[in-house]
């Protein structure tokens, strides 16, 4: 099914593509994009769920706190991240719509 | 705990255990939050994303049925002007669905396993015990005397009685019960051959016999049918006959209960030459409903001490696997690890 993925998770994507090797914090993420919990923890986990987002603990926490989660793009969510920011250009003849 | 960790608590509790992992993440990042605003914030942004999930919807439709029938049943029950008899009322459907509830929760009643001969035996089980308790409580409400005995030993003993059968068919069915999944499906045959030999016996044509023994006898073969049909130790044997001689005391007090209320043909003279001979047809057929029971009652008592006897062996096999798996993970350092995924 080829589907455009909404305005805030393509934000979220671009985020995540901006510095793909870099692990977030989902909290700062949405403070970067813009986007609260409600609304970024639902994208989370659809792109979790797509196989588009990879996530694992925190390994150090800060004494006292929990183990926080950290999240980045996998190899196909980078490439979806790509076709989605390309999409967002203004249109050329003959571009595909994203699928994802 | 501030009042928005806990409120985070309750809510991601909500969600299926496979997204649990979520949860923990919204909880730590909670956690490193110092202004109040962004707490309340945040805390109000992942209630709101739990809520969105679908399955959290899904997940309360049995809670909120459980409530509808509890508020059915209150709302039946109010039609008993007696006070302390609509107060037993209460308390057996309470408890019942107190049982219930608890049956989907992890621990000795639940939740239910994933294979066909438990959910098989649980739906089974519960249904009956809810038929029968719909007519005993439409018995409390319809009555016109006796009130005093019904509330003070009939609904009391009537709610253990469920109670105990409730209790059997959540134990052995719950996802840590020891009862091996072919021997579930081999209690549910036996029991379903005893049955059938009885019905045969008694239903075929009427009246149905005056005497209890018969059920008795189906039961105890039931018993004797899972023992040998039964695999493994004696522990499984144990169950498998437990469980079909619940099965078959209920089904058949349930089929006795119907067909005596149901189908008038049925329904033996027992009054005989007692009963008064100015009684219209009607209120001879009403008396006789009532007395061709008792003949089944010991069937019906014989069975939930066979389900109270199934509840603890149920309980106390599967705390011995609860102890073996636990030595099992003390050679094992590994096991212990708990590792949480997100999906």
């Amino acid at each position: 099914m080829t589907r455009r993925p909404s305005a805030q998770t393509a934000l979220v994507l671009a985020a995540f593509a901006a510095d793909p090797p870099e692990w977030r914090y989902g909290y700062a993420l949405g403070q970067e994009v813009g986007l609260k919990a409600g609304s970024l923890y639902p994208i989370l986990m659809r792109l979790s769920d797509r196989g588009l987002l990879e996530s694992k603990w925190e390994q150090d926490p800060s004494p006292g706190r929990p183990a926080r989660h950290l999240y980045r793009l996998t190899g196909a969510g980078l490439q979806v991240a790509r076709q989605v920011a390309q999409a967002a250009q203004p249109k050329r003849h003959g571009q595909a719509q994203v699928a994802w | 705990m501030s009042a928005g960790e806990r409120v985070l608590g309750w809510a991601v509790r909500l969600l299926p255990e496979r997204r649990r992992g979520w949860g923990l993440a919204m909880r730590a990042e909670l956690a490193q939050l110092e202004s109040r605003g962004e707490r309340r914030s945040f805390v109000l942004g992942c209630v709101m994303a739990v809520l969105r999930h679908p399955t959290v919807w899904l997940g309360l439709r049995y809670p909120v049925l459980l409530a509808a029938t509890l508020t059915a049943g209150v709302l039946w029950s109010a039609q008993i002007a007696y006070a302390p008899l609509r107060t037993a009322v209460f308390a057996m459907l309470a408890v019942l669905i107190g049982l219930l509830a608890i049956g989907r929760w992890k621990g000795f009643l639940g939740p239910v396993r994933a294979d066909r001969p438990a959910r098989g035996i649980r739906a089974i089980g519960v249904a009956l015990v809810a038929v029968l308790a719909i007519r005993t409580i439409g018995q409390f409400v319809r009555a016109v005397s006796s009130f005093d005995e019904s509330a003070g030993t009939a609904a009391p003993i009537y709610t253990t009685i469920f109670g105990c059968y409730l209790c059997a068919f959540l134990a052995v069915t719950a996802q840590r019960s020891a009862a091996q999944s072919q021997n579930l499906a081999t209690a549910g045959r036996a029991a379903a051959i005893a049955v059938a030999g009885w019905t045969v016996i008694s239903l075929l044509w009427p009246p149905l016999p005056t005497t209890g023994a018969f059920a008795l006898l189906a039961v105890s073969a039931a018993i004797f049918i899972a023992i040998g049909r039964a695999a493994g130790g004696g522990g499984q044997r144990v169950l498998a006959a437990l469980t079909a001689g619940t099965l078959a005391s209920l089904v058949i007090f349930t089929l006795v209960t119907v067909v005596l209320l149901r189908i008038p043909r049925w329904v033996p003279d027992i009054g005989g030459w007692a009963l008064p001979a100015s009684l219209t047809a009607a209120q001879r057929l009403q008396e006789n409903q009532a007395y061709a029971v008792d003949p089944y009652i010991p069937v019906l008592m014989i069975g939930a001490i066979l389900a109270a006897v199934l509840a603890v062996a149920s309980m106390v096999l599967r705390r011995r696997a609860g102890s073996a798996l636990a030595g099992q993970r003390d050679g094992h350092p590994q096991a212990g690890v708990g590792v949480i995924e997100l999906d």
